[in-house]
């Protein structure tokens, strides 16, 4: 019935076939001990590790926002920052296991600004890596039956850090009348820029990542100058540190 | 679902703590602290430079910071009014204490606020501001105490009243206690709190000696709540000398 072109020179495609005899469809790949994803029988499927990072800007740090459900440019900052640390490897997922296949941690990163005085971002890069720099994973045990609502339970081991492969700097310069780069750009100067763009480095000059949030357009150049100023910045940083908190 | 925020996975759980010896207030208490003995105090004013007043106060591991905006003018609902209005606003951080919150207030949030509201509502002058709107905003940063962050953001928000310049009585000052048994502990901790009885939260302005608010939840000997009430007036005296000082640095 299916593929066999021999017969009548009619070919069902694989999706059709898998609407009408779904059943059928999984016992082929069955007898190739091999299941429809690509995974062995007893392969349970990779859990997935993750940070959960949250920027707020609650009505207490500024009187330009309103108590409520975060507004756009809170909801875009705390995407921007989801994005930097699933797609730069900041955590090394390995320190993140707690048993193959049943449990892992989930690291949520509430970032709540206390006094909004400007430029957020780099305030919260920063603090999320020294809070990241900072985590200490109690050791557990998780029952052996693989309950999925059973909480583990933490032992009386020491607790352990987690593993950071890298260290993120965030720069932001304001653009000001559409040529001037002002670095960390307060309050009052973020209301009269004609558009900001941040520049997240790791201590190793990778850039990792790249935001600029509307505004008014900006040359190649300027952003170019961006990228070297905040390379700049970044390395004399990791310079002074010596390396960043390792 | 909250599609504004980042959510988490679906599912996930809070591990156990590791068993830990049973708390017992009536013969010791877990930080050694005298039973009639709060926590010390820490405060600092004016840190939420955008605010047009603010506090930060620390208890022990408790930490609380209120920012005063206002008088604003009110919104046109009730704006014909000859007294002003004060709107406060109590919330936990996320990360405040063990599971995490939730951004959303909550019912005990809530309760809260309107707590805070009325226990400072006495004491601010709202006749000297007719049409205008005070709103006070308090985050507990760390919880070790759900009566006892209660107390610390009566006590922070007068406190960042009067950094704002609103004109007011005396300055409230709020303190709880706890019943264990035959005992009355003040400023229980958490793990305190999971074995009370009963408790008292009394908010009090120390100069005029009169009470803005008060609650007592459990059953309770009417002697045993006189000398709650009274080991929190003695308390609140000592918190208003804290407060008192942290102004006059200013």
């Amino acid at each position: 019935m299916s593929g066999d072109a021999a017969t009548g020179g009619f070919v069902l495609d694989p999706d059709t076939f898998k609407k009408i005899q779904p059943l059928e469809y999984h016992r082929r790949f069955l007898e190739q001990d091999v299941r429809a994803d690509g995974r062995p029988l007893r392969m349970f499927r990779a859990l997935e590790f993750r940070a959960v990072p949250n920027i707020d800007l609650p009505a207490l740090c500024s009187p330009q926002f309103r108590p409520g459900p975060p507004g756009e440019l809170t909801q875009s900052l705390s995407t921007f920052l989801e994005h930097i640390i699933s797609s730069g490897h900041i955590i090394d997922l390995d320190t993140l296991c707690v048993a193959s296949g049943r449990a892992v941690w989930v690291l949520y990163a509430d970032i709540i600004c206390l006094n909004y005085a400007g430029n957020v971002l780099d305030a919260a890069v920063a603090a999320l890596m020294a809070a990241l720099r900072n985590v200490r994973l109690p050791d557990v045990t998780v029952g052996e039956d693989a309950d999925a609502d059973a909480a583990p339970v933490i032992s009386g081991k020491p607790s352990k850090p987690i593993h950071l492969s890298r260290s993120l700097v965030s720069s932001t310069f304001g653009v000001f009348d559409k040529q001037l780069l002002l670095a960390d750009p307060t309050n009052e100067e973020e209301a009269l820029v004609s558009s900001s763009v941040s520049v997240v480095l790791d201590d190793k000059d990778v850039v990792c990542g790249v935001f600029k949030p509307g505004g008014a357009a900006a040359s190649k150049a300027l952003i170019d100058e961006c990228i070297a100023a905040a390379r700049e910045r970044t390395s004399r940083l990791v310079e002074a540190l010596g390396g960043l908190g390792k | 679902m909250d599609r504004k925020r980042i959510a988490g996975p679906e599912k996930s759980v809070v591990p156990l703590p590791a068993p830990a010896p049973p708390v017992n207030p009536q013969t010791a208490r877990p930080d050694k602290r005298r039973r009639d003995q709060i926590r010390s105090l820490y405060t600092k004013t004016g840190s939420v430079t955008q605010a047009n007043g603010s506090a930060y106060v620390e208890a022990g591991n408790i930490k609380v910071l209120c920012a005063v905006y206002g008088p604003r003018q009110s919104s046109s609902k009730n704006s014909s009014s000859n007294t002003g209005t004060l709107q406060c606003d109590f919330k936990y951080a996320p990360f405040s204490g063990g599971k995490r919150r939730g951004y959303a207030k909550d019912d005990q949030e809530k309760e809260f606020s309107l707590v805070l509201e009325q226990a400072l509502t006495p004491a601010v002058r709202l006749e000297q501001y007719p049409k205008s709107t005070i709103q006070a905003f308090v985050l507990v940063l760390e919880n070790d105490g759900s009566l006892a962050s209660l107390a610390a953001a009566i006590s922070c928000a007068a406190l960042a009243l009067a950094n704002a310049g609103i004109e007011m009585n005396d300055l409230v000052t709020a303190c709880a206690a706890g019943y264990f048994g035959s005992a009355v502990c003040l400023d229980p901790t958490l793990d305190e709190e999971a074995v009370q009885s009963g408790a008292v939260l009394l908010s009090y302005m120390p100069v005029l000696n009169e009470v803005t608010h008060l609650i007592q939840t459990g059953e309770i000997a009417p002697a045993q709540c006189v000398q709650a009430v009274e080991l929190c007036i003695g308390a609140c005296s000592q918190i208003h000398t804290v407060t008192q000082e942290a102004l006059l640095a200013e």
